[in-house]
């Protein structure tokens, strides 16, 4: 009987031994795949991303249905944020991301004068509101709690800072239209952001889900053109998903994200104003992981909402492992 | 959502059993494939496409840019395209669209030289266009060429009125407010449009391709012609006592324009899983008319030509991933709409 036990035992560890410790060389582990690589960056590795986002502003959510908004306005939202990330060790990674935003919202308006009996004057003015430049420098961390083993998920704690290195306040664009002004590409504000994420590997999927909530600080800026400033607080942000990744083969992923974010009341001059927001979104996309280059695609859906855009954004990512 | 499960369903069933006619699909790149299914062959597509139509050519050609006054507007279309390889020179298909899209016009203000007695009035337009569209069924011939160079292909096709095309009754809404001694009305005017053509409409077109070892040129062309004469009406609406609006159906008869579209295709295949696209499309219709009163009124003809570079991604053997942009080059009385196209293509064989 001992014998028998030995012999199982020898027969695991040389299991372990050959499938279970196999290593990488770093080449391999520079390739990994979303499904496949751990949940922070490994040791030594630099990572450059791009990140792009596109949105339109079209429809919006009232009383939680998509809607037009009234009038013709029409704009939309371009960014490209610039990531870096390093690992330090194997479980600790770092982050900086700068982001360059544009964002353009064309409105017009005829209107009709009566002169006298006989005659009207009508006219038609138009203008359009920009904003233009860079957004808010965000510095993060990540550290792996609990390593992935095959009975457990990965644990992964992180924290990210939004320091205010955008532009804060509504400047007049000095044309003669006073409709027409700069928005701010900034929010002029410290946020800290920590958040945890479990992901378990099961392959060819990955899932998981993140919960996180984002504390926001007081800060003085204009919100409006020739108005003096006022103490603006962003609502607090909280958010929850789940997501899980399939690999469809070596090389492509499928990726699926269910999140919810739920923002509290904004407060201007320590009243609350607005309402408090909420909003549902579905995130599906791919993953193409060509050597060290990743390209990803995803699709932001609004599913249902308490205000905010309805209409789907558009994120691309090209990432390179260095 | 619904309309998302349509291109999410089709993942799921990469994970089918593999039978042993799919090494063909395994061999085959993108330029290699016939113009038609290979017999016993399903070819599953969910598409979704995303147009932003913010140009308007005019009749003479000239473009307007609709973004600078606020009247672009998004077009958000999905698709269903089902095609089935009979043998290995024909093809049955049936494919059908949804789509939505709202355009809001200019919110026009009339302002009174007494509003303490007459009240200011701002209007808002918004014409929606949402719905299914018409169900196509198509049939495809390919000639019998024993080499596999080039291919020649004839589809006879007829789309039938499936999908509701007179509009719904408008949404119209007035508000009214009284602030310091003025007075003022809010008008909305809401219109709700449906996506089918009511009439049948018959299709003929004809296809050829002609493969080099890493290239394909394709060339492509389609007529429809309405079978016969519609009819339909328009909503009219009065408003009551300043409060409500009643609406009538003012009918009309119309006949759809006929249309020709047509597009040359450049394909470069450099890896066997990844196929790089360059398409030229045209469009163009005329002869349609519409009944105003008792008067036919000629619907303008139209065109355009559009630019439409993509890709293709072979994920597996079964199933496919292709990308288009379609950029507005020229037209006539038409919409310049830049579009994006995603679609996921799952094939397997039944038999």
């Amino acid at each position: 009987m001992q014998k028998n036990i030995t012999i199982a035992l020898l027969f695991c560890i040389g299991t372990h031994v050959c499938f279970g410790q196999e290593e990488m060389s770093p080449a391999e582990k520079k390739q990994q795949t979303l499904v496949t690589e751990p949940v922070t960056l490994y040791k030594g590795f630099f990572r450059l991303q791009l990140s792009t986002y596109y949105s339109l502003i079209d429809k919006i959510f009232l009383d939680s249905k998509k809607q037009s908004t009234e009038g013709n306005s029409w704009g939309d939202n371009f960014s490209v944020a610039t990531h870096l990330q390093y690992g330090i060790s194997d479980r600790f990674m770092v982050e900086a991301s700068i982001p360059y935003i544009r964002q353009r919202i064309f409105q017009s308006f005829r209107y009709e004068f009566p002169l006298d009996r006989n005659g009207q004057f009508s006219d038609t003015t138009k203008w359009e509101t920009r904003a233009s430049g860079m957004g808010d420098l965000e510095l993060a961390m990540g550290y792996q709690l609990i390593i992935e083993s095959p009975s457990r998920p990965a644990v992964a704690a992180y924290l990210r800072v939004t320091l205010p290195t955008g532009e804060k306040d509504v400047t007049d664009d000095k044309d003669d239209n006073p409709d027409s002004y700069n928005m701010p590409t900034g929010q002029g504000e410290i946020s800290i952001n920590p958040s945890v994420r479990l992901r378990k590997v099961s392959y060819p999927f990955a899932y998981g889900v993140n919960v996180g909530y984002k504390f926001r600080n007081e800060v003085t800026k204009i919100t409006e053109v020739d108005k003096p400033a006022v103490s603006y607080k962003n609502g607090n942000l909280a958010d929850a998903g789940a997501f899980v990744n399939v690999s469809l083969n070596d090389w492509v992923i499928m990726r699926n994200l269910v999140d919810f974010y739920y923002k509290e009341k904004d407060q201007i001059n320590g009243s609350e104003t607005g309402d408090e927001t909420w909003l549902l979104e579905y995130v599906p996309g791919f993953s193409f992981q060509l050597k060290r280059f990743r390209f990803d695609q995803l699709v932001i859906i609004p599913i249902k909402a308490n205000l905010g855009s309805a209409d789907p954004s558009y994120v691309l990512l090209f990432q390179y492992t260095f | 959502m619904v309309r998302i499960l349509i291109l999410a369903f089709l993942v799921p069933l990469a994970s089918f059993g593999q039978s042993a006619r799919d090494s063909l699909l395994a061999t085959e790149r993108s330029i290699d494939r016939p113009i038609t299914l290979h017999g016993g062959q399903l070819r599953i597509t969910g598409a979704y496409s995303l147009a932003v139509i913010s140009k308007q050519f005019d009749e003479n050609g000239d473009a307007t840019n609709l973004r600078d006054d606020g009247f672009a507007s998004v077009r958000h279309r999905f698709g269903l395209d089902i095609k089935y390889g009979v043998n290995e020179f024909v093809q049955v298909s049936t494919f059908i669209h949804q789509s939505s899209q709202t355009i809001r016009d200019q919110t026009r203000g009339i302002f009174s030289a007494n509003p303490e007695e007459d009240p200011n009035v701002y209007q808002n337009l918004s014409y929606e266009y949402k719905g299914w569209e018409d169900l196509s069924v198509n049939l495809d011939i390919r000639a019998p060429f024993r080499t596999k160079k080039i291919d020649v292909g004839l589809t006879v096709g007829i789309s039938m009125p499936t999908a509701s095309h007179s509009p719904d009754m408008p949404t119209h809404s007035i508000e009214y407010t009284a602030e310091n001694g003025s007075t003022q009305y809010n008008v909305d005017y809401n219109y709700h449009y449906n996506l089918g053509k009511g009439v049948t409409v018959a299709q003929l077109g004809g296809m050829i391709k002609y493969r080099l070892p890493k290239w394909a040129f394709s060339a492509r062309v389609d007529y429809r012609h309405g079978l016969q004469e519609g009819a339909s009406y328009e909503w009219k609406h009065q408003l009551v006592e300043y409060e409500e609006f009643e609406y009538r159906q003012e009918f009309f008869t119309y006949r759809l324009p006929d249309t020709f579209e047509y597009y040359g295709e450049i394909e470069y295949q450099p890896l066997p899983f990844f196929d790089i696209i360059l398409n030229v499309s045209g469009y163009h219709s005329q002869d349609g008319w519409k009944t105003v009163g008792r008067d036919k009124v000629a619907i303008p003809a139209a065109t355009l030509v559009t630019i439409n570079p993509g890709v293709e991604l072979i994920v597996t053997p079964r199933l496919w991933f292709r990308q288009k942009f379609q950029f507005p080059v020229s037209g006539k009385s038409y919409e310049g709409a830049y579009t994006f196209y995603t679609s996921l293509i799952y094939n397997l064989f039944l038999f």
